[in-house]
């Protein structure tokens, strides 16, 4: 599904991501991406949407070279994100976040929002009835019409992954999904992945909860100094000296 | 009558000025300090085609074109600067236009101005109030254009990329064609609030297109409430009518010639003290919340 090729990026002198490779398949639901802060798992997937342009290498999206695409071709290739840092739409209700997520939509036409009010109309109440199903699925629902600014951190983080919803991507690439939400909450997150899941969507995972890695990924990729030193099971990665090193110095120990 | 008539008429020509800005900077987040420009640019359209004998209203449509074309070729190269670069550049551009209007004598006699331009008229009738009429019905139109545009999708992706580019391009927005369609859009209204200008007053220069006309118009989208379809209504109709109401202070009679100057300190003040005690305007956004 995705390919990385050698991926190589710095930013001056600092060298970021260094001969990166891997391929994520559609077996493995979710894949986890994990490394000490500055490790380069945040630039790594900004590269992977086309924020950033890396040095070298070749990204792959089912077989399509996305190198040359921008973000915003990236998306209708079936890739989507969720950002480390929740970035809601405040000044939009919290069914707007999601209502203005589909592309294209027929309303974004000026032509046909004054000439073809009833085909705007008709896409518009398919758009926000999967909107409504969404926000029930996140437990939201009464608070459809609420301004996205006054939701807290962690309905913020959920809203986020209802708006990825709303493109109906293949695979996921979900930044920290659970930093700073309590544990009632990450529970219900992980029912919410689980089912989408079983709904077909693949997920790559940047995440520092290793319970949480151990739970939900079958596959772990372990990032340090913007190099993958570990391809495996997340029960291995515990084990693996590499990573105890990487994470805690050598005589460390990674709590199961 | 005849001043109510004329504040009137001023006033239904800020608010479709403003209304035209607000969707620009109100709804899409476009800092464009260069709307003057626009405005002049439908101004000396509508007033060269019809000094040369076309009609008035070939020339306001002629004016929203032109206006509406030039801030398409404006926002082609400008719209990939964001932020404090779009403004400057906009600025920029709106004193290129004034500068070419001052030394293009050939097309625009320059610093003297174009004299004569014919007025608004119907069925042989051209006074103030025909002009009134004529804006009238010509701003609510446009606004009713405006809320159009504010609550469809299009308008609601506006929001999205106003609020935050990043998610609308990782979400497969195409930015720039958003933006682009919506500085052509803008600007034809401002084209066409200043062709209506050019033939309320019947003369025009270079210099009635200054940076002063930038601030006053985007005090009126300040002061209102930016991204409401009211707020520029009620900015528009407060900026004109204070202007007006200093004319009646009891200045002693050498002062009199320094109202323009207090005007100008008294907008700046109300702009200033805006940002700092209520940034969102008079009419605030129905959704405004600060990140908590």
């Amino acid at each position: 599904m995705l390919e990385l090729h050698s991926i190589y990026k710095s930013f001056g002198g600092n060298q970021v991501l260094r001969d990166v490779s891997f391929a994520l398949d559609n077996k493995t639901p979710i894949t986890g991406l994990i490394g000490p802060n500055g490790s380069g798992k945040s630039t790594l997937f900004h590269v992977v949407m086309g924020f950033y342009s890396q040095d070298k290498g070749r990204v792959l999206f089912n077989g399509q070279h996305l190198d040359t695409l921008p973000p915003e071709k990236r998306c209708h290739s079936g890739l989507s994100c969720t950002f480390q840092d929740s970035r809601m739409l405040t000044f939009m209700t919290v069914l707007e976040n999601l209502t203005a997520i589909p592309t294209p939509q027929h309303g974004e036409s000026l032509v046909k929002s004054f000439f073809s009010p009833l085909l705007v109309h008709r896409q518009e109440k398919e758009i926000q009835e999967k909107a409504r199903d969404i926000l029930e699925l996140l437990s939201l629902s009464s608070l459809a019409d609420a301004p996205a600014g006054s939701l807290s951190y962690g309905q913020r983080k959920l809203l986020e992954i209802g708006r990825v919803m709303m493109t109906d991507p293949q695979l996921v690439l979900l930044d920290e999904p659970t930093a700073g939400i309590n544990p009632t909450l990450i529970q219900s997150l992980v029912k919410i992945l689980e089912t989408l899941v079983q709904r077909g969507m693949r997920f790559f995972l940047v995440e520092h909860n290793m319970p949480l890695v151990s739970q939900l990924c079958d596959r772990v990729l372990v990032l340090d100094a913007g190099e993958l030193i570990f391809d495996g099971c997340a029960t291995a990665a515990k084990k693996d000296k590499n990573v105890i090193q990487a994470y805690l110095g050598s005589d460390g120990y990674v709590e199961a | 009558m005849e001043y109510l008539l004329h504040i009137g008429i001023v006033c239904l020509i800020y608010i479709l000025f403003a209304s035209s800005l607000n969707l620009e900077l109100g709804c899409a987040g476009l800092y464009n300090f260069g709307h003057v420009g626009f405005f002049a640019i439908g101004s000396y359209t509508t007033a060269l085609l019809t000094l040369s004998g076309y009609s008035v209203w070939f020339g306001l449509l002629a004016a929203m074109l032109v206006a509406g074309l030039s801030g398409l070729i404006f926002s082609w190269p400008v719209l990939r600067l964001t932020g404090d670069y779009f403004g400057i550049a906009s600025l920029a551009f709106a004193e290129m236009v004034r500068l070419f209007l001052l030394n293009e004598r050939w097309l625009t006699r320059g610093p003297m101005g174009l004299p004569g331009i014919p007025r608004v008229e119907i069925l042989g009738y051209s006074g103030n109030t025909v002009t009134l009429l004529t804006a009238l019905v010509i701003t609510v139109v446009s606004l009713f254009c405006f809320k159009k545009i504010l609550t469809s999708p299009f308008g609601r992706t506006l929001k999205l990329i106003r609020e935050d580019e990043h998610v609308a391009r990782a979400f497969g927005k195409d930015v720039v064609s958003f933006k682009t369609r919506t500085m052509a859009i803008g600007s034809a209204f401002g084209g066409l609030a200043g062709g209506l200008w050019a033939h309320y007053l019947g003369y025009i220069s270079p210099n009635d297109f200054s940076l002063q006309l930038t601030v006053l118009v985007l005090l009126c989208v300040v002061l209102g409430g930016r991204g409401t379809l009211l707020g520029p209504i009620v900015g528009a109709v407060l900026v004109v009518s204070v202007g007006e109401g200093l004319r009646f202070l009891p200045l002693p009679a050498s002062m009199t010639a320094g109202v323009a100057h207090i005007q100008s300190m008294l907008f700046g003040l109300v702009l200033i003290l805006l940002m700092l005690r209520r940034p969102q305007g008079i009419i605030a956004e129905s959704h405004l919340i600060q990140e908590t």
